[in-house]
């Protein structure tokens, strides 16, 4: 016992005498002039502190910054000209940047992989989920020396080997993850150029809660049975002046071996009183288990507030990219698809008028128990420059394109001015990896055309195997684009899936099916299905503003046939046999395809959002049209019957999608009315499900805000719709975006999702899905 | 060399406790006199703990941590240490009208001294920490200690078992 003891002794402590005392801040213990400013009521981080706690915690989750000026504490908007008052606070949240730099092996072997990392993030994204803070892998990058890679790192060999200050990314979360090293560790707040990382051994990083805990640390919490200024007494005493000075942690005796595996302590150890401890051993910042670690007090949540909102006073600098503030539109696009490869189905958010109209995506993981949480946020560096107006997220698609066994993205930028040239549209692809999705191939209409202003190529986009070769191909739509010598009509473009890249391979338009009008707005809306049962996908573009025939401008549908060489021309369909032709009916505003009736073909849903359907006014209407192995056939027209009432600009059908949402092995109909006043509500926009069968999509449910938030006039609910089956359970699961929502209390229309679980009965409000 | 320490140590303690009022501490801490544990304590320094007492040490998350009590818990001497050089204050948290000083022994190129004050807790009032004073303002923090009036000769003498590791 004694040698064992001895021996773990000997294995822990190697760390050289230092006769000074050094003015460095200590890591993960606070240095005496941490703890000197702390233990000062009158110091900048007490005097925040209190500042901070004059908001409650759930209103703090959206500031965005502090400011100190003129002696007085001030909440920074950027997002509103609207001045906070106490007690109002603005909407915004916080995804924190991580820069994770790897060391390996000087030929590139050895290192924690990236997966490990993000799982790691990923739980550390749990812990502070309650705080709105969303960490990300920003970037990697590798430090590639066997030298270093075999170091056993303490701070001297940190300084002298890892050159923090030199290989630190400005304006991130740095964090070094090594191989050997005694410790984790993280820096107290500081503008030490050396203090602003943290540093991760590598096997800490694969434990439940070492992370979460170092950040905890980067943000100025202290151990919970921290001593350096004294120790806690249990009866709290002295909590402000001891322990880690904040009062609602229980006294602390340090919980290693004390703590047994259900989380229950069973130490009886006494304080300076001769009082027994009763610690938390579910607190973060406690040496109590890994995995018991989950939770953080609401003094320590305040602590962890004031020291992120005054950031730029302690560390001189605020994350880049750390704020949603300038999120908006988020909701306005979607895709699925799993993009690491894991099993479980990921998805993808867009918010096209983020930050000015540059556009961002944010991507959200499917894991093994849950539903996803948020993995990251793309933007275009890697392929591009984030301009003004380029609309990055307009239109989302996804698949395997490489044929990788994982699912790539397609972010449709129809306001991107490719190169020198004007602003024609542009289309960014990301390749799935077990990490996260990297930037892979920007596309724009060279091979296929030329980029010209107002093409709005990216402005839709669909994803099928047309040609049967296993790999996904993606099909864009231009719907501003004058094809050859003809008038602004649209345009569709095709790219070939392969190993390495997309490949251009067919433009189409409506030769052979129609004649190219302007203002036709042909590839509008795309989407694609097996409609005619030969294994190939077939496409069926919407053209919304087509006068057909001699009809007026009501819209039309017209679809391409998919074979190994190309997508040929096989229908024009409009609104005869379910319907009239009506200006300005917007006949294939939205399209979805879906095996409705079980019959192993799938058939088409066409949303017709200004339609008037019957003598009810201009409300919105969908077509359904049944898949064969000759034609789309018309099957059944649908309005809000059953579920509401037609009224004046509800757009019944201007968003569509398809799933199993009841699990009875045929899809059901989602169709999103963003324009609807639900009950006594305002126009919020309400959702009506449709639930499959072999003679009809019969109507199911309506479904609003309520059970995840209130209905609210122009929240746009129901803009976007997508399904998938994000829980495993084999039922789909829907999404619905609500890109104008308010989030909370917030002024700002960043946009809001809406998550609802798939059931056989119904599907029932799940959670929303914040920017 | 261990050998020696123990009697060393036995004599001591027969002597400092004397003063004991604690027949309970006494012979707590004669128990221990037979079997003893020479502990490494900051890679460079032996500390003899009597074998009685409890022993709490490890590495977590971000520290090295070293504990010690004695049954009755009258004697708690621990430390917690960073992954680098921790600036850990010796004096700035001790109550100065109550600063005490003890110097335990002289090394070649120091002296360890232990600054403690009177906290006025019910059961272990005496808070300090041990250090090795190289000059008036070069040090190197060693210890914390938390024991009680009565028991504080008995740590004095422990900390008297701390020699440094020549190597």
């Amino acid at each position: 016992m004694k040698t064992n003891f001895l021996l773990t002794l000997v294995l822990f402590l190697f760390f050289g005498i230092a006769k000074s005392q050094e003015t460095v801040s200590c890591v993960a213990q606070p240095s005496q002039q941490h703890v000197t400013a702390w233990k000062n009521p009158n110091s900048v981080f007490n005097k925040r502190l209190q500042f901070v706690k004059n908001y409650s915690i759930e209103n703090l989750k959206n500031v965005e910054k502090i400011q100190f000026q003129n002696n007085n504490f001030q909440l920074i908007q950027k997002s509103s000209n609207k001045s906070p008052q106490r007690g109002e606070l603005l909407g915004v949240v916080r995804n924190i940047p991580i820069v994770a730099h790897i060391l390996r092996r000087s030929n590139g072997t050895g290192g924690i992989s990236e997966a490990d990392i993000q799982a790691s993030i990923d739980r550390a994204n749990i812990t502070y989920e309650s705080l709105n803070m969303r960490f990300f892998i920003d970037q990697v990058k590798y430090i590639d020396s066997s030298t270093k890679y075999n170091t056993t790192y303490g701070l001297d060999e940190e300084r002298a080997g890892l050159s923090v200050s030199s290989n630190n990314v400005a304006r991130k979360l740095n964090i070094y993850f090594v191989q050997n090293s005694s410790t984790s560790w993280a820096n107290f707040p500081s503008s030490n150029a050396n203090e602003q990382h943290i540093l991760m051994k590598n096997s800490h990083t694969r434990n439940a809660s070492t992370l979460a805990h170092e950040i905890g640390h980067w943000f100025d919490l202290w151990h919970t049975h921290e001593t350096v200024a004294g120790a806690e007494l249990v009866n709290q005493s002295n909590c402000s002046s001891a322990g880690d000075l904040i009062c609602d942690t229980a006294a602390d005796p340090s919980l290693s071996g004390r703590v047994n595996s259900s989380c229950t302590y069973t130490g009886n150890v006494r304080d300076a009183n001769n009082q027994f401890y009763t610690p938390d051993p579910r607190n973060v910042m406690s040496y109590a288990p890994k995995v018991c670690r989950t939770r953080f007090s609401n003094g320590q949540i305040f602590r962890i507030q004031s020291a992120y909102l005054g950031m730029e006073s302690d560390r001189g600098y605020t994350f880049d990219g750390a704020t949603n503030g300038v999120v908006k539109g988020f909701g306005s696009a979607f895709a699925i698809g799993d993009f690491n490869g894991d099993g479980y189905q990921d998805y993808a958010i867009g918010a096209k008028n983020s930050a000015n109209n540059e556009g961002r995506v944010f991507i959200y993981k499917g894991r093994a128990n849950g539903f996803p949480i948020y993995a990251q946020t793309l933007d275009q560096r890697g392929l591009g420059t984030n301009e003004q107006g380029d609309l990055f997220g307009a239109s989302l698609a996804a698949g395997d394109f490489n044929g990788d066994g994982k699912d790539d993205l397609a972010i449709g930028l129809p306001g991107e001015a490719p190169g020198s040239d004007p602003k024609s549209g542009f289309v960014m692809t990301f390749k799935g990896t077990a990490g996260n999705l990297r930037p892979w191939q920007g596309i724009d209409q060279k091979g296929l055309g030329t980029n010209e202003n107002g093409d709005l190529f990216g402005a839709s986009l669909a994803v099928g195997d047309f040609n049967g070769d296993g790999k996904d191909d993606l099909a864009v739509g231009l719907p501003g684009e004058a094809p050859g010598r003809d008038p602004k009509s649209g345009f569709v473009m095709t790219f070939k899936g392969s190993s390495s890249s997309l490949r251009p391979w067919q433009g189409i338009d409506q030769k052979g099916l129609g004649t190219n009008e302007s203002g036709d707005q042909f590839g509008a809306a795309l989407t694609s299905g097996d409609f005619n049962g030969d294994g190939k996908d077939d496409l069926a573009v919407g053209l919304p503003g087509e006068a057909p025939g001699g009809d007026p401008k009501s819209g039309l549908v017209m679809t391409f046939k998919g074979s190994s060489s190309s997508l040929r021309p096989w229908q024009s369909i409009d609104q005869k046999g379910l319907g009239t032709n009506e200006r300005g009916d917007l006949f294939g505003a939205a399209l979805t395809s879906g095996d409705f009736n079980g019959d192993g073909k799938d058939d088409l849903a066409v949303g017709l959002p200004g339609e008037a359907p019957g003598r009810d006014p201009k409300s919105g209407f969908v077509m359904t049209f049944k898949g064969s192995s000759s034609a789309l056939r018309p099957w059944q027209g649908i309005d809000q019957k059953g579920l509401g009432t037609n009224e004046r600009g509800d757009l019944f059908g201007a968003a569509l999608t398809t799933g199993d949402f009841n699990g009875d092995g045929k899809d059901d109909l989602a169709v999103g009315l963003p324009g609807e006043a639900p009950s006594s509500d305002p126009k919020s926009g309400i959702v009506m499900l449709f639930k499959g069968s072999s003679s009809s999509l019969r109507a199911w449910q309506g479904i609003d805000q309520k059970g995840l938030g209130a209905n609210e006039s122009g929240d746009l609910f129901g803009h976007a719709l997508i399904a998938g089956d994000f829980n495993g359970d084999n039922k789909c699961d829907l999404i619905v975006g609500a890109p104008s929502e308010k989030p909370g209390n917030s002024p700002v229309t960043s946009g809001f999702s809406f998550l609802y679980k798939g059931g056989s009965s119904t599907i029932t409000p799940q959670q929303g899905v914040k920017p | 060399m261990k050998l020696i320490l123990s009697v060393l140590f036995c004599i001591s303690i027969v002597f400092a406790n004397t003063q004991c009022s604690s027949h309970a501490t006494k012979s707590a801490l004669v128990s221990s006199i037979q079997k003893d544990s020479l502990v490494t304590i900051h890679e460079n320094f032996n500390i003899t703990i009597p074998q009685s007492f409890i022993i709490n040490s490890g590495t977590g998350d971000d520290t090295h941590f070293f504990e010690t009590r004695n049954k009755d818990e009258s004697i708690v001497v621990s430390y917690e240490k960073g992954g680098g050089r921790p600036k850990i204050p010796m004096t700035a948290y001790i109550n100065k009208p109550r600063l005490q000083f003890k110097t335990l022994k002289e090394f070649d190129d120091g002296k360890l001294v232990l600054a403690y004050e009177d906290t006025g807790a019910s059961f272990r009032n005496v808070s300090g920490k041990v250090y090795i004073s190289y000059t008036e303002t070069e040090s190197f923090f060693l210890l914390d200690v938390s024991t009680t009036t009565t028991q504080l000769e008995n740590v004095l003498l422990l900390l008297k078992t701390i020699t440094k590791i020549n190597n």
